[in-house]
């Protein structure tokens, strides 16, 4: 079973430059398990997803379009062929 | 063999040992992110779509700047300043319509889904680390601007000057002032993409500063700054910061 975690740009260089990145999942997996299963073969990105165990503040994660911050976080539950996208929060300049 | 196109420099060079970048729109492509939020809104608002996309840029960025400024002091949410920019572009075009949320929410979404760095800016950056002192000057809200410094992997730098956090906001000298003092420098060479801001800002403060105009706009004054059309080739950037002379 895998889901589809699809990466933005500027972190694209931690995953060989791969827009999405299947990540193999169990049953009863949450996003926590998804990240560390992108972290196993692209480390590096998990520091850029999560700080103290939470995700970090600017980083907003969607699961088939739904925010995980409306859901229940890192311990949102994924299914066999989900679609995880990874968006920065990135705003303002003049 | 393809030939390296070097962009025009219409200015001498000069020595720098320090360099300061603006961050929105100079080192991160704000406007490229932009343009896709703006094509998600077209799809909202297909009346918009008879209107040129750099058209509706330049009335997006003369709304966003009319909004910008009142979010810096909090007379206006985030929220509420996407929606009155909305508002705005709509009446620009006599568009009365109730799917105004629903545009904002669309470039919101496209434009935090395009992030990227101005072409040139990484192999820029790790051109000069170890070679100049490395700072950033900009506008903005201390989380957002830190944020987006993190997330792109700018860090560390020598200096970070962020309006929010200095208490002066660009052009006032005192902002350019604190990066100096950041630097440990006299001087140092301030690149930004606004004339007002960034050159008029560093000029006013002693400084020497390079315009990053990378949409051809016409330079108000040769006189003041050298002007360059965008990063690449880095080894153009370098020879006028003349780094290789240091």
């Amino acid at each position: 079973m895998a889901v589809t975690v699809h990466i933005p740009g500027p972190l694209q260089k931690l995953t060989n430059n791969q827009e999405a990145v299947e990540v193999e999942i169990t049953d009863a997996a949450s996003i926590e398990d998804v990240i560390n299963g992108l972290e196993n073969v692209h480390p590096g990105i998990k520091n850029k997803l999560v700080e103290n165990g939470e995700i970090r503040g600017y980083i907003n994660i969607f699961v088939n379009e739904e925010d995980i911050k409306f859901m229940k976080g890192m311990e949102t539950h994924v299914e066999e062929g989900d679609s995880v996208n990874i968006v920065p929060s990135i705003a303002g300049g003049v | 063999m393809v030939e390296a196109v070097y962009q025009p420099i219409k200015k001498g060079t000069f020595v720098s040992t320090a360099v300061l970048f603006d961050l929105d729109d100079t080192l991160i492509d704000l406007q490229y992110a932009r343009r896709h939020g703006l094509r998600a809104v077209q799809e909202i608002l297909p009346e918009l779509k008879r209107v040129p996309l750099e058209e509706l840029e330049l009335v997006h960025d003369e709304e966003l700047k009319a909004n910008y400024m009142r979010t810096l002091d909090d007379s206006l949410s985030d929220e509420e300043a996407r929606l009155e920019h909305m508002c705005a572009i709509c009446r620009r075009y006599g568009l009365e319509t109730n799917r105004v949320a629903d545009a904002a929410d669309a470039y919101v979404r496209e434009q935090q889904s395009n992030p990227r760095l101005v072409p040139g800016v990484e192999e820029l950056f790790e051109a000069l680390r170890g070679r100049m002192k490395i700072g950033v000057v900009t506008n903005g809200r201390s989380r957002y601007q830190r944020d987006k410094l993190e997330f792109f992997d700018l860090l560390p730098l020598e200096a970070v000057a962020i309006s929010e956090e200095v208490g002066a906001v660009k052009p006032d000298p005192e902002i350019f002032r604190y990066a100096l003092a950041e630097l440990g420098e006299q001087k140092a060479t301030m690149i930004g993409d606004s004339w007002e801001h960034d050159v008029l800002g560093a000029t006013g403060s002693g400084m020497d500063a390079i315009w990053l105009n990378r949409y051809g706009r016409p330079c108000p004054d040769p006189s003041l700054a050298v002007e360059i059309a965008g990063f690449e080739p880095v080894e153009n950037i370098l020879q006028t910061l003349k780094t290789t002379s240091q």
